[in-house]
């Protein structure tokens, strides 16, 4: 893992690298929001299963799928992300009892409101992936990888630049 | 059903008489140090007054152009234990109980006199009448429903529902149905339209924070959009950074907006501010089966949850 971190980008394969420009080879970059407790294991369980999934998804990890505050995935848009995952334990699992609940709340709400603000909502995704599912988080990865492919580069060309 | 606001010109003059004598009464006996009320300012608007005295308490007016809510200026008292007046009407009483649903101001150091009301016009389109109309608008209380404040279209609290003290009898309270035109209106146009909507919005708007400073739902101790670090809105006044500023003034309400309007109201753009917040207040009602979501609650839609809340994997859009 470490080894791979530390590869400069032009070693690394093509596919994982982000086109600057749409066109032949574009490759979307998908942020994903993980929580510490199940998704995030989630995804490490695709790995250690050696499942493939497309490598669009830029994991964070966070402490839980509340602390996904809505402006860090308006950021991540304005930044460049052509998608957004944010996924949790599944409600009534969270390891904090209820951060997700209220995550769910904020997010659903945030989904319309992206819609209404001009940022297509099919951008941005939110699932629950237990510690054990796998092949359920490499699933999401390739429908949403292929989604966005089809939906092409995201907002950031027609916000311009943030400075 | 939208209401139809009716102005009653003499009950507001005798609510006049009672809130200078009230003032005057809570001054003389030193039950409060200063009183919150309006005062006549420059071409006859109703600018916030601040009586120390009861001579001051003489200056106080309750007009059809006391837009403002006094609410926050209430966080400028918050030092020292004397006890604040204010004068609140329907909507103001909203913005009171925002301050106060979010602990940022004790009740106890409170006197709180309520005004039943009928209607506030809009300071800004009565400015617009020829002299002559206004005069005979602001006498007669003959005014057109498009003169009246937005909130007097849907408002269901005419009565104070914070107050130590009422002057002038109840005003009748009907049901309303609550609708949000302005959101309906942007979701019947297509994606593009709707972004190009706010980008004119974001390129006209000079970032001048006065939509943050009225608001009663905004008054965090140190607000984000202040902080250096992190910085969470960047200094430039680029679309991303302002779409982020707008993103985070009308977001964070979400759930505790009154839906009072006075950010629109204030701006010096005319922006339609209550764009954003309209489609909030909206979805939270569709959402989570919220009647009224401007009525401040002890736990508000965002904290609190249901475990049958509409969820994305069982297709909520």
């Amino acid at each position: 893992m470490a080894e791979s971190a530390s590869r400069p980008e032009e070693a690394r394969p093509a596919e994982t690298r982000p086109a600057e420009e749409p066109g032949a080879g574009w490759e979307p970059v998908i942020v994903g929001f993980l929580c510490n407790w199940c998704s995030y294991a989630g995804a490490d369980s695709a790995g250690t299963a050696r499942m493939a999934h497309p490598p669009n998804v830029r994991i964070i990890r966070v402490p839980c799928s509340g602390r996904v505050n809505p402006r860090f995935i308006l950021r991540a848009f304005q930044r460049g992300a052509d998608g957004v995952l944010v996924s949790g334990c599944h409600p009534g699992d969270c390891h904090y009892s209820t951060g997700n609940y209220y995550a769910r709340r904020r997010l659903v709400l945030l989904k319309r409101y992206l819609e209404y603000l001009g940022i297509d909502s099919r951008r941005f995704r939110t699932h629950w992936v237990s510690a054990s599912e796998g092949q359920k988080f490499a699933e999401i990865v390739r429908e949403m990888t292929a989604e966005i492919k089809a939906l092409g580069p995201g907002p950031k060309a027609k916000l311009g630049d943030l400075v | 059903m939208p209401r139809k606001p009716m102005l009653d010109i003499e009950r507001m003059r005798s609510a006049e008489e009672a809130l200078r004598r009230e003032a005057r009464r809570l001054l003389a006996d030193g039950v409060v140090s200063v009183f919150l009320g309006h005062e006549e300012g420059w071409d006859g608007l109703a600018v916030p007054s601040f009586a120390a005295s009861p001579e001051d308490a003489e200056r106080l007016v309750w007009n059809p152009l006391c837009a403002s809510h006094l609410a926050k200026y209430l966080l400028d008292r918050l030092a020292g234990d004397e006890k604040v007046g204010i004068a609140v009407n329907g909507c103001g009483s909203l913005a009171l109980d925002r301050i106060l649903k979010d602990r940022r101001f004790p009740r106890e150091r409170l006197y709180v006199v309520g005004i039943p009301c009928t209607g506030i016009l809009d300071p800004a389109r009565v400015a617009d009448l020829p002299p002559e109309r206004r005069r005979e608008v602001l006498e007669t209380g003959r005014a057109e429903a498009e003169l009246f404040l937005d909130r007097c279209s849907w408002c269901d609290v005419p009565n104070p529902v914070v107050s130590d003290i009422l002057v002038g009898e109840p005003v009748a309270e009907e049901p309303v149905v609550h609708e949000y035109p302005r959101a309906a209106r942007l979701e019947a146009m297509s994606l593009e339209q709707r972004f190009e909507h706010f980008k004119d919005l974001y390129e006209r708007c000079i970032r001048c924070f006065a939509c943050r400073n009225v608001c009663p739902a905004c008054s965090c101790r140190e607000c984000c959009l202040d902080q250096w670090e992190p910085l969470w809105l960047g200094r430039a006044t680029s679309v991303p950074e302002q779409q982020m500023f707008h993103f985070i003034r009308a977001f964070d309400v979400a759930g505790r907006c009154i839906r009072c309007g006075e950010c629109e109201r204030v701006c010096p753009m005319g922006l339609p501010l209550m764009d954003f917040n309209d489609k909030l207040l909206k979805d939270i009602a569709e959402l989570f089966g919220v009647e009224r979501p401007h009525v401040p609650a002890d736990v508000e839609p965002l904290g609190r949850f249901d475990p049958q809340d509409p969820d994305f994997e069982e297709g909520a859009e």
